[in-house]
């Protein structure tokens, strides 16, 4: 059987093969030209999903690294602040030892006794720290308040009973999400540094660390309410308690470190992931664009000169 | 003995000069469209028989034969509506691809950022400033929400005004073709020959129907064409025409659906799956899997997002230290559609998502519209997604049934009512942050209920942050961004499935249309041929008659 083709059969054919080609140049082109394999999802509609969940991971890891880096900061001022706290309580407390030498006289006694007075102020002053926006740092949810104000109360022995200074804070613990499942506090509530002193067993002692330097001041003072060796003890007591939340604060900003890194071996994860599935590789394109130029110039010189011959030509 | 000469000459000569004819019309019509060529069939003339032997008369031509063979003509067609279906499947659904492709300007950022809005109130709840960043973030992604709706309701739009026009279309063909099948009874009762150029005119409309819609044709004994349409609905029975309408379904008035007018005047509503092939099958099924389904996904994710959060938000306190007054995001209740037969009532509301062991919230709300019916005895809940369906005498109990699907149902149908629920589908246009707190930042509920709640608590506002890496959606297994990605993945599928559909059809379409034009196709050397071919065949015939002519004046000159 002889196949018989039609005149406008062989021009149909001949200009679809070359529009056929002309569509995949165009298609490289787009792909080129935006750099991207999955120019639309029809492209790959399961590398598209995978994409869209991928991004949305790296954008949560991004998420979590930035809230690590806000507590990292918070945590190292407060550890800074803390480092200050017990800087002050180590200077009193080396006064006071030194005062508990009977050599001293009245008006020494005085002396370092006016001295301890302002490094009380100085602790109520860092026990009030405000953050950049002014938000005080101890006082637990209850920012906005100072946490730490005089009761008024000026006969001692001050203790928990007869407090010097007063907590007007709460127990809130500020969270931020540092990571899928775990969220890290971010501040301590002023009365577990300052107010609920603990000894080295960790019992309360029932004076908080204003109670204790005040009692300190007024026996220097003169005043026999008090001992000079429970006053001493106090003061012992509260630096091992701003120790131990120093303690606590290293942890956190140590366990910050370790999942910081974590964080940012997964940023490039998921970087490399995006890439993979998103990116186009630009050699194979390129070369495909040559081959594909290679057929339609073919087709086209094809068509060309066969479009040509006729009988008509002859007769 | 000479006039015989001459009588078979001309014989020859007039056989010749229709051939010569024949063969420059169909030089001429070489780029026609529909045009089938046309040849000669010559028979010889009955031959008179004498004592020497029968001696022919010559010959005469029968007819102008067209070239044109029914069963691949047949194919043609076949393969042509398919293509036309799917080309306008294709090109309406390539424009929801499009909408989808780039990832950095979709709902994905913009969710994000709202995410990452939520995560600067959990770091300073205290600030006014965080809240506002949280409620504007907010506000850009239920916009983003909105002008995607927008683009589908454009698109839906688009579709009802092509269904329209292309049925005037469907109706202007019909109507010519019924006028063709006039013409070509009378044209050939003339003198018993084919009018080869009205037949080839009333195929070439059948073609451009066809391109529009899936016909099928039988021919008459008398010649004319019957059109039918879908499982054999007529269109054209010999000069009579039935109309093609678009209308508004009685089931959705917002919907167009197609209709055939009846000898009353009456329209009768066109089941869609009987409309296929051709340009109206390929809007059809474009609107009823791809479009419909895109907005169900669409409102799926914002209601999820929507019923998830305002259930987690509820449980907080704003910074005045009061339960939230208000949802934070507002979305409408699930449209209940009634027909247009009906008498009794039906709404639907949303239900509260349940939490998911105490971590999260999610809800069971699906992408499927549903139908409620009742006989009078039985209510019927079919989950139009699946055709799975519940049936129950009891309307509370049906109402159970709803809730697993998130949501529930209330109102009195009458007997004999159906009514289209569609949950999700309109959800996205009217998405929005509650009007009161956006004007009010404090009114985020950011700090959780018992034990301290100064105006540093942002507990709360990290279980909402949560909720972005939670299952909340598809009955707790999957969180927004799967159902997000879930979606583009099924409109990636459908678009790169119908090109590929559409490639392989015309491929078959190619191969059905060279056969046929093996057949039919003018060659334009086979033509240049025939011309040499008639011309020395008339030329020949001439020589006889002069031939004839010398020997007559031989005979005269004796």
């Amino acid at each position: 059987m002889s196949l018989r083709i039609s005149t406008a059969q062989l021009y149909n054919s001949g200009v679809g093969g070359i529009q056929q080609l002309q569509s995949s140049l165009y298609t490289l082109q787009n792909q080129i030209d935006t750099g991207r394999r999955i120019v639309t999802p029809k492209d790959d509609p399961v590398g598209a999903a995978q994409a869209l969940v991928v991004t949305q991971s790296k954008s949560v890891n991004e998420l979590y690294l930035k809230n690590q880096a806000s507590a990292d900061t918070k945590l190292s001022a407060l550890d800074s602040t803390l480092g200050g706290v017990n800087e002050e309580l180590q200077n009193i407390y080396e006064k006071s030892v030194a005062a508990g030498n009977g050599s001293y006289s009245a008006t020494e006694r005085a002396a370092i006794a006016t001295e301890l007075e302002q490094r009380l102020n100085s602790l109520v002053g860092l026990a009030n720290t405000q953050d950049g926006t002014g938000r005080y740092v101890f006082a637990g949810f209850d920012s906005t308040t100072r946490p730490f104000s005089l009761t008024g109360n000026a006969t001692g022995p001050f203790s928990s009973t007869n407090q010097y200074i007063q907590y007007n804070g709460d127990q809130g613990q500020q969270q931020l999400q540092v990571t899928a499942s775990f969220s890290l506090a971010t501040n301590i509530p002023g009365n577990d540094v300052f107010t609920d002193v603990r000894d080295s067993s960790g019992n309360l002692t029932g004076s908080s660390i204003f109670d204790s330097v005040k009692n300190m001041v007024d026996y220097l003072r003169g005043s026999g309410s008090v001992t000079y060796s429970a006053a001493l003890d106090g003061i012992n007591a509260s630096m091992e308690t701003v120790s131990r939340a120093r303690a606590t604060v290293g942890a956190r900003l140590s366990s910050l470190e370790s999942m910081t890194n974590t964080a940012s071996d997964r940023a490039l994860q998921y970087k490399t992931q995006l890439s993979n599935l998103e990116d186009l590789d630009y050699a194979k394109a390129l070369t495909d664009v040559s081959q594909k130029k290679i057929q339609l110039e073919a087709a086209q010189a094809t068509f060309a000169s066969t479009s040509k011959l006729s009988l008509f030509n002859y007769i | 003995m000479g006039s015989g000469l001459i009588s078979i000459a001309m014989t020859g000569i007039n056989a010749a000069q229709t051939g010569l004819l024949t063969t420059s019309n169909n030089i001429a019509n070489m780029s026609a469209e529909g045009y089938t060529r046309q040849r000669i069939v010559q028979a010889s003339n009955p031959t008179v028989m004498t004592g020497a032997g029968g001696i022919g008369q010559g010959t005469h031509v029968v007819t102008v034969e067209r070239m044109y063979n029914q069963a691949l003509n047949k194919q043609v067609l076949s393969a042509q509506t398919s293509v036309s279906s799917l080309d306008t499947y294709y090109s309406q659904i390539s424009q929801i691809d499009n909408m989808l492709a780039d990832k950095d300007a979709g709902i994905t950022p913009l969710m994000q950022q709202f995410f990452n809005g939520i995560q600067s109130v959990v770091s300073t709840p205290s600030l006014i400033s965080s809240r506002q960043s949280m409620i504007s973030a907010a506000q850009t992604m239920v916009t983003g929400f909105q002008s995607m709706y927008s683009r589908l309701d454009e698109l839906e739009s688009g579709v009802n005004s092509q269904i329209s026009s292309t049925v005037e279309s469907i109706n202007s063909y019909t109507q010519e073709i019924a006028g063709l099948n006039q013409r070509i009874i009378s044209a050939s009762a003339l003198n018993g020959q084919p009018a080869n150029d009205l037949l080839d005119k009333r195929d070439e409309l059948v073609s451009k129907l066809n391109e529009l819609v899936k016909v099928t044709t039988t021919t008459d004994s008398n010649g004319s064409y019957n059109v039918f349409v879908g499982s054999g609905q007529q269109l054209v029975i010999g000069t009579r025409v039935t109309e093609m309408v678009a209308l508004n379904s009685s089931a959705d008035q917002s919907r167009i659906v197609v209709g055939l007018k009846g000898a009353t005047g009456n329209v009768q509503e066109l089941p869609e799956s009987l409309v296929t092939g051709g340009k109206l099958g390929g809007l059809l099924s474009f609107r009823s899997e791809a479009l419909d389904t895109a907005f169900n996904q669409l409102g799926l994710m914002a209601t999820s997002l929507a019923l998830t959060f305002n259930a987690q938000h509820d449980l907080g306190l704003d910074l005045d230290g009061n339960a939230p007054a208000n949802d934070f995001f507002s979305i409408s209740d699930p449209t209940v559609i009634g027909k247009s037969t009906n008498s009794g009532t039906l709404s639907a509301t949303w239900v509260t998502p349940p939490p998911n062991n105490g971590t999260n919230f999610y809800t069971n709300v699906t992408a499927s519209d549903y139908q409620l019916s009742y006989d009078g005895t039985n209510y019927t809940l079919k989950r139009l997604s699946d055709n799975q369906s519940w049936v129950d005498s009891s309307f509370a109990n049906i109402n159970t049934q709803a809730q697993t699907q998130g949501f529930s149902l209330s109102g009195a149908p009458a007997s004999g009512d159906s009514f289209t629920i569609q949950p999700t589908r309109d959800i996205a246009r009217l998405f929005s942050v509650n009007a009161t707190i956006a004007a009010n930042p404090k009114g985020i509920a950011a700090a959780s209920v018992g034990g301290s709640t100064g105006a540093e608590d942002g507990s709360n506002a990290l279980k909402l942050g949560n909720l972005q890496i939670q299952n909340t959606t598809s009955g707790g297994k999957a969180t927004f961004q799967d159902n997000y990605a879930a979606f583009v993945n099924d409109i990636g599928n459908k678009t790169a499935s119908a090109e590929i559909s559409s490639e392989a059809q015309t491929a078959l379409f190619n191969q059905a249309y060279s056969a046929k034009e093996a057949v039919s196709g003018v060659n334009r050397d086979e033509e240049a041929a025939k011309l040499i071919e008639y011309q020395q065949a008339y030329q020949a015939s001439a020589k006889v008659l002069e031939i004839a002519s010398s020997l007559f004046d031989t005979l005269l000159a004796l």
